[in-house]
């Protein structure tokens, strides 16, 4: 792949317009063969557990599941930010496919590497 | 994949600053040849086990493996490398060490059942210990960072940090800072301090 992209997400539930567009925005990044990260934070880490995302579908958009499915299967990355996940009481054994936790340095990491970034 | 212009004290600086990383698709440790293929790959900062590598190349293991140890075998810096994981990981000098042959000469069944876990190291005596407990991503590199401070270079520190990012967030600031990670057993850290 030639270049990486990172998608940061801080919004789930809360703002199911901007959690779906970031997934769009993703794989429309992953699909043009960019390293994809989607970072989650704050609220958006919800979405890193089996079934939260389920029942989210925006009118004029795929649901949300299907989106983030899809970004997965393409071989996109998406990192769940540790103090959140932790600060929620959420669960490991329930990510969902493609979601690992990580902390701050390993976002730094992806970013220092050159990586451009568009926050939802 | 890599050029020719890359020297064998390159590669073996990547391979070092890749010492405890995970593959980046199933996040089992990466032993020295592992990476080596990583990085004969092209996939330097994102390193990956060879079974995922074959499995995104849609190829059986074995033909991966060994499109690629041919590859290594004509390269003069890809063999040094290869030397070089022989040592890391204790082995004595193999054209099929276990990692990559788990079961001896006959292949491997499956490509993902290839990963073995590095060999056992000899575990470093640290110079100090710290158990960070549940601290993690920016508290936890914050006050490491800061205790690392406080040693002589080459000094190693052991650290417990059972955040679930540690794993992660460990390996990845030791590649941005330039200590080294000599140990990763999760939750446990040896972490040398750098020369400066």
């Amino acid at each position: 792949m030639a270049g990486k992209f990172c998608v940061t997400l801080s919004f789930a539930r809360d703002n199911t317009d901007k959690a779906t567009v970031a997934f769009v925005v993703a794989n429309a990044a992953v699909a043009s063969e960019k390293e994809t990260l989607v970072f989650l934070s704050i609220e958006g880490v919800r979405l890193c557990q089996k079934g939260f995302a389920d029942d989210i579908r925006e009118e004029g958009f795929a649901p949300l599941k299907e989106l983030m499915d899809n970004f997965v299967k393409a071989g996109g990355k998406i990192w769940v930010c540790s103090p959140c996940f932790k600060k929620r009481g959420l669960n490991e054994a329930n990510l969902v496919a493609g979601a690992t936790i990580v902390g701050g340095a390993k976002l730094v990491e992806f970013l220092s590497a050159g990586s451009p970034s568009v926050c939802y | 994949m890599v050029t020719d212009r890359r020297t064998s004290k390159d590669l073996i600086r990547d391979l070092t600053a890749l010492e405890g990383s995970r593959c980046t698709e199933c996040s089992r440790p990466l032993c020295g040849h592992h990476t080596l293929v990583s990085l004969v790959m092209g996939f330097k900062n994102a390193p990956r086990c060879a079974g995922c590598l074959a499995t995104a190349l849609d190829h059986p293991f074995e033909r991966f493996r060994d499109q690629v140890v041919e590859l290594v075998n004509h390269r003069d810096c890809y063999r040094s490398g290869w030397k070089w994981a022989d040592r890391q990981e204790g082995v004595d000098p193999s054209p099929r060490p276990p990692c990559l042959w788990p079961n001896g000469t006959a292949d491997a069944k499956k490509g993902k059942g290839a990963v073995a876990a590095p060999a056992k190291k000899h575990t470093p005596d640290p110079d100090a210990h710290w158990d960070a407990g549940d601290m993690g991503c920016g508290d936890l590199v914050l006050e490491l960072r800061l205790r690392l401070t406080r040693m002589n270079p080459g000094q190693v520190l052991k650290v417990t940090a059972r955040d679930p990012g540690a794993p992660e967030d460990l390996p990845a600031w030791c590649r941005l800072t330039g200590h080294a990670l000599v140990q990763s057993e999760p939750p446990v850290y040896w972490i040398r301090r750098k020369e400066s």
